[in-house]
C-alpha cells in the first residue's frame, strides 16, 4: 500500500502521508465466559496537500484508482481553501522513547487470555464480571513528506473495560475503562481497588448538599483539569482569541505545576515525534502557578511566528481511541497530562478535611474545555468527615468552573499515576484537592 | 464486485457453521468547515469487511480492511475448522431480500466543492460580523454508506443510506469572560435538510445566544420543578432509560429494568419508542448489521414498561424476537444491542400554557451530553442554559445545569408533556466507545422535584 502512496504522491511539490497499520485482538466476556473473540486488521492512510491552501484526504482502500481519487482530492482541497502560510516539518533527532510492550508484540492473545485469568483468579467470590472488554492494539506509523522527513515508529496498547458486579437483591457495578501501554501497566493493586470500590457501592448514600472540600482521583483529574489546560494553553486559542491565559500570569495556587510530557515513559500519548514528525518534549506550561508556555502544531506555530512544540497529534474525535487515527487531520493538543505530585499522602490530605468528598469517579466528567463548567454526577466517592472517609458515595452533582478551581488548589498526593481519564486525555496525575465546590444530592 | 465477493465468503461458511454472515460496508463523504484561523475541505473513503461465525455460544469475528480474496477466504476456511460447526443459542429466521437506495431530494454530490464551502464561508462571515463576537465555527459534512449483508440463512440484503450534517457555533467575549452556543443538525437526506434548518434564523438566535451568556449566572443546586426541552427529553429517554432496555444488559444482570416488563414503572403521561424505521432521521436503516428488519418498538405505553431490544442472542435467552437493534461502529468492531431513533411521544399540553402554570422552577435547554447507568438506573446530563421562572415568566439567565437523580422516579414526577415533537441526530456510544449514529427527542416536559445543580 506504502509503495503506491508515496509513488502517486510524488508527482505533487508539497505534500505528507501519514501511514498506519494496526492488529487489533480483541476478547469479551459474559458473566466471567468468554464471549467474543476477534482479530482485526485495521490501517490506513491521511493525506495533507499544500497548494496554496492545505488540503486533506483519508482512505483505507488501497487499490490504484482510489488512492488517485484520494490524493486528487487533497490536492482540490488544498487549491480551493484559503491561503495558508504553512510548511510541512523537516526531519529531526527524535529522543528515544519505550511505547511497545514485547508481551503484546510477539503474543497478544495469550497477553489477553493471561490477563483475563489473573482478574478471575483476584476475584472476590461474590462478585461478578457481568462484562468484560480486553483489546490489544499493535500498531506501526510511519509519516513522510516532500521535505525529505521520513520517521516510524511501533507502538502498542491494551484496553479493559468491564463492569464489576457485587449484591443480592441490590446489585452494584463498578465500571473501570482504562487504556495502557503495556499489558502489565494493569496490576493486582488496581484490580483490588476495582473491587473495592464496587464492594463500597453496596453501602453508599447521596452525597449531601452545600460547598464542600473535594478530593478528585487522578483519572478525575485528567478529565477535568486536562480538558481546561488542553483548551488554554494551545496556540489554536490563543490565535482565536479564545485563551484565558497570558504568558506569566498567575492562574493556579503555587501547588500546580503541569508539563505537556511528550517523553513520558510508557504514557499513552508518548512517541518520539508527533503526529506531523516533529519531535516531541516534556513542554513545561504552568510552573508554581504561572502559565509559562502555549503548545504547537506546526500550523498554529507558524501562523504565531513560532517553532512547534511537538503537540500536532491526531485523535479520533473527543474521544480517547488509537485506531483509525489517520481519518484524523493533527490538531494543536497537549500531549500526557503530567501534573507534578505534592509531598502530602493521599491520607494526609483526607486528614485535613473537615467536611468533604473523595470522587474516585464520575460517571462522565466532560466540562467545557472553553469555560471551565462542569456538572458531573458522582460514580463512586466517599464522604470525609472530621479527617476520615466516613462513608461511600453515589449519585449528586458536584458542579463548578474548573478555571475558578485550579486557583483553589490545596493539595496534590505525593504519587502520580499513568490514567486514561474517561474522556479526552491521557495523563500522570496525583489527587487534587479543591476547596469550596459545590455538591447537590 | 463486492456482492460477488460477499457471496463467496458465504459460500464458505454454508453446511460448516451453525450461524455466519458476511458484512461489506463502504463510506465516501466530504467535510468543509471554517473558523477564525482554519479552512478545511475534506475527503474520506473505507471499505470493511467482517465475517462472523457463531458456534458453541461464542460469537467468532474476522475484520478485514483490504479486499484481497484469497487472504479472506483462507482466514476464513482455517477459522471454520479451528471453531467447527457447534449448535449455539442464537435466534434464526427465515431468509429474506432487500436493495434499497435511499434517494434524497437534494444530492449534495450534484453541487461542487466550491459551492459548499461557499455557504460554510457565508454563514461564517453572517455571525463573525457581530458586535462581541470572536470566533465562529461553521461545519457541513455529508456521506454515503453502502452495507451489503449476507448469511448462512440465505438473507440477501443491501442498503445506501445518505447522512447529512451542518453545525455552527458563535463565540462571544466580554472582557475575560468567554461564552457559545450552537446549532446542529444532523439527519438522513441531501442538502435540502439546511434549507428546511431556516439556517439564517438560527445564525441569529445562535449570535443573541451566546451574547446573553455573557451575562449567565450560576444556580446553585438543589430540588425544583423543571421544564425540559425536547433535546433533554430525548437524552432522557436514550441515555437514561433505553440503555436500560438494551437486552444484552439484561442477560447480563447489569439492568435496573429486568424484573419490569409490563409494570407500571413512570407517569402514565410517557410512552418511549425505539423507531429505526423512522425514515429520514440519522438512526434510520432498513435492516440492522445482524440482517433483522427495522422496525418502530414501543418501549414504554403510557408509563407501562413494554419490551426490551434484542438481539439473536439475547432474543434467544429472553424467548422474544429480535427486535432489529443490532449494530456495530464499523467493520471492525464487535454488533451489540444498540438504539435507532428513540423518542417520548409527545402529550396535549401546550408550551406556553405549560409555562404560564408553573409558578416556580427553572427552565432548561439544550442537551450537551448524557451518560448511561444501566444496572444503578441513575441519570446524569450536562445542560446548555437554564432559566429561573417566577409567576410562569422566564426571568433570571443561568449557566448549564446538571441534572442527576433516578431515572424511575425522576420520570414518575413528569406531569406535563407538550405537544412539541422534533428529533435531534447525534452518534451514540456503549459506555465509553462504539459510536453509531442516533437520534433522540421528543416533546417538553414538566419534571417536579428534580435534582439540579
Amino acid at each position: 500500500m506504502e509503495e503506491l502512496v508515496i509513488k502517486e504522491l510524488k508527482r505533487l511539490k508539497d505534500y505528507e502521508v501519514f501511514f498506519v497499520q494496526s492488529e487489533v485482538n480483541e476478547t469479551h466476556l459474559e458473566k466471567g465466559r468468554p464471549h467474543f473473540i476477534s482479530k482485526t486488521f485495521d490501517s490506513g492512510y491521511g493525506i495533507r496537500v499544500l497548494d496554496g491552501g492545505l488540503g486533506f484526504s483519508s482512505s483505507n482502500v488501497k487499490e490504484r484508482e482510489a488512492v488517485r481519487k484520494v490524493i486528487e482530492s487533497a490536492a482540490k482541497s488544498a487549491r480551493m481553501t484559503e491561503k495558508v502560510d504553512f510548511q510541512f516539518p523537516f526531519e529531526a533527532r527524535y529522543p528515544k522513547v519505550d511505547i511497545v510492550d514485547k508481551k503484546i508484540k510477539s503474543d497478544p492473545e495469550k497477553a489477553i487470555n493471561e490477563t483475563i485469568e489473573k482478574l478471575l483468579h483476584r476475584k472476590p467470590d461474590n462478585m461478578e464480571f457481568s462484562f468484560g472488554k480486553f483489546r490489544t492494539y499493535d500498531s506501526t506509523v510511519h509519516i513522510m513528506n516532500s521535505e525529505g522527513l521520513d520517521a516510524e515508529r511501533e507502538e502498542t496498547a491494551f484496553m479493559i473495560e468491564m463492569s464489576i458486579t457485587v449484591g443480592g437483591k441490590k446489585r452494584v457495578e463498578f465500571w473501570p475503562h482504562e487504556f495502557r501501554r503495556r499489558v502489565d501497566d494493569f496490576g493486582e493493586e488496581d484490580f483490588d481497588k476495582w473491587f473495592k470500590l464496587s464492594r463500597d457501592q453496596l453501602t453508599a448514600e447521596l452525597p449531601g448538599t452545600g460547598g464542600m472540600t473535594v478530593i478528585f482521583s487522578p483519572g478525575s483529574v485528567a478529565d477535568g483539569v486536562g480538558s481546561v489546560v488542553d483548551f488554554h494553553t494551545s496556540g489554536r486559542a490563543k490565535l482565536n482569541e479564545m485563551s484565558k491565559f497570558s504568558v506569566g500570569e498567575k492562574i493556579a495556587s503555587e501547588d500546580v505545576t503541569i508539563h505537556s510530557d511528550g517523553l513520558y515513559p510508557f504514557g499513552l500519548m508518548s512517541s518520539g515525534f508527533d503526529d506531523e514528525g516533529v519531535p516531541q518534549q516534556k513542554l513545561p506550561l504552568i510552573e508554581k502557578g504561572v502559565f509559562k508556555n502555549f503548545t504547537y502544531d506546526q500550523f498554529y506555530a507558524l501562523k504565531d511566528g513560532t517553532k512547534s512544540t511537538g503537540n500536532g497529534l491526531r485523535q479520533s474525535d473527543v474521544f480517547f481511541v488509537f485506531d483509525s487515527k489517520f481519518g484524523s487531520m493533527p490538531t494543536n493538543q497537549i500531549s500526557n497530562l503530567y501534573i507534578k505530585p505534592g509531598k502530602r499522602s493521599l491520607d494526609e490530605l483526607i486528614g485535613e478535611v473537615k467536611e468533604g468528598v473523595l470522587v474516585e469517579k464520575f460517571s462522565w466528567l466532560n466540562p467545557d474545555g472553553m469555560t471551565g463548567d462542569f456538572s458531573s454526577e458522582i460514580s463512586a466517592g466517599y464522604r470525609i468527615k472530621n479527617g476520615e472517609i466516613a462513608n461511600p458515595v453515589k449519585g449528586g452533582l458536584v458542579s463548578g468552573n474548573l478555571i475558578e478551581m485550579m486557583r483553589g488548589v490545596s493539595g496534590l498526593s505525593d504519587k502520580s499515576t499513568i490514567t486514561s481519564g474517561g474522556t479526552v486525555l491521557a495523563g500522570i496525575c496525583p489527587y487534587i484537592r479543591f476547596e469550596d465546590v459545590q455538591v447537590a444530592g | 464486485m463486492s456482492r460477488e465477493l460477499v457471496e463467496r465468503v458465504v459460500k464458505a461458511l454454508e453446511g460448516k457453521v451453525y450461524y455466519g454472515d458476511v458484512r461489506f460496508e463502504s463510506a465516501r463523504g466530504m467535510g468543509y468547515s471554517k473558523t477564525k484561523t482554519k479552512e478545511a475541505v475534506s475527503f474520506a473513503s473505507s471499505v470493511g469487511l467482517t465475517v462472523r461465525i457463531s458456534s458453541a455460544n461464542k460469537w467468532y469475528y474476522l475484520a478485514f480492511d483490504e479486499l484481497d480474496e484469497g487472504r479472506i477466504l483462507d482466514e476464513t476456511k482455517r477459522l471454520v475448522t479451528k471453531v467447527g460447526n457447534k449448535r449455539s443459542d442464537i435466534v434464526l429466521q427465515e431468509p429474506w431480500k432487500i436493495d434499497r437506495e435511499i434517494k434524497v431530494m437534494e444530492d449534495p454530490n450534484d453541487l461542487s466543492d466550491e459551492e459548499k464551502i461557499g455557504v460554510v464561508r457565508d454563514i461564517y462571515g453572517r455571525i463573525i460580523g457581530n458586535d462581541k463576537i470572536i470566533n465562529a465555527a461553521v461545519s457541513l459534512g455529508h456521506s454515503k454508506g453502502e452495507t451489503i449483508l449476507m448469511n448462512t440463512e440465505g438473507s440477501n440484503l443491501r442498503q445506501v443510506l445518505p447522512f447529512y450534517r451542518f453545525i455552527l457555533n458563535a463565540t462571544a467575549k466580554e472582557g475575560k469572560r468567554i461564552e457559545s452556543d450552537y446549532f446542529a443538525v444532523a439527519k438522513q437526506g441531501g442538502h435540502e435538510i439546511l434549507e428546511k434548518s431556516d439556517v439564517h434564523v438560527k445564525v441569529g438566535e445562535v449570535v443573541k445566544s451566546a451574547k446573553d451568556m455573557l451575562k449567565a449566572k450560576m444556580l446553585k443546586g438543589g430540588k425544583h420543578d423543571i421544564i425540559v426541552d425536547d433535546e433533554i427529553s430525548g437524552v432522557i429517554a436514550h441515555e437514561s432509560f433505553g440503555h436500560g432496555l438494551e437486552a444484552d444488559q439484561v442477560t447480563r444482570g447489569r439492568s435496573y429494568l429486568s424484573s419490569l416488563v409490563g409494570k407500571k414503572v413512570v407517569s402514565e403521561l410517557v410512552s418511549v419508542h425505539d423507531n429505526s424505521s423512522y425514515e429520514g432521521e440519522r438512526g434510520f436503516f432498513f435492516f440492522d448489521d445482524e440482517g433483522i428488519k427495522s422496525k418502530d418498538n414501543v418501549l414504554v405505553k403510557n408509563g407501562i414498561l413494554k419490551q426490551f431490544m434484542n438481539d439473536r442472542t439475547t432474543g434467544f435467552h429472553l424467548k422474544s424476537p429480535p427486535t432489529g437493534n443490532a449494530r456495530a461502529q464499523d467493520f471492525s468492531r464487535k454488533v451489540f444491542i444498540r438504539m435507532s431513533n428513540t423518542y417520548i411521544e409527545p402529550g396535549e399540553w401546550k408550551r406556553d400554557e405549560l409555562l404560564a402554570e408553573t409558578k416556580k422552577g427553572v427552565y432548561i435547554e439544550k442537551a450537551l451530553t448524557g451518560m448511561e447507568d444501566p444496572l444503578g438506573g441513575n441519570l446524569q446530563i450536562m445542560t446548555g442554559k437554564a432559566y429561573e421562572i417566577n409567576n410562569g415568566e422566564l426571568t433570571t439567565l443561568y449557566k448549564g445545569v446538571g441534572i442527576a437523580g433516578k431515572v424511575l422516579e425522576f420520570l414518575s414526577n413528569v406531569d406535563a408533556v407538550t405537544d412539541d415533537f422534533e428529533l435531534r441526530g447525534s452518534g451514540c456510544g456503549k459506555g465509553h466507545e462504539d459510536y453509531v449514529p442516533v437520534s433522540s427527542g421528543g416533546p417538553f416536559m414538566r419534571i417536579r422535584g428534580a435534582v439540579i445543580g
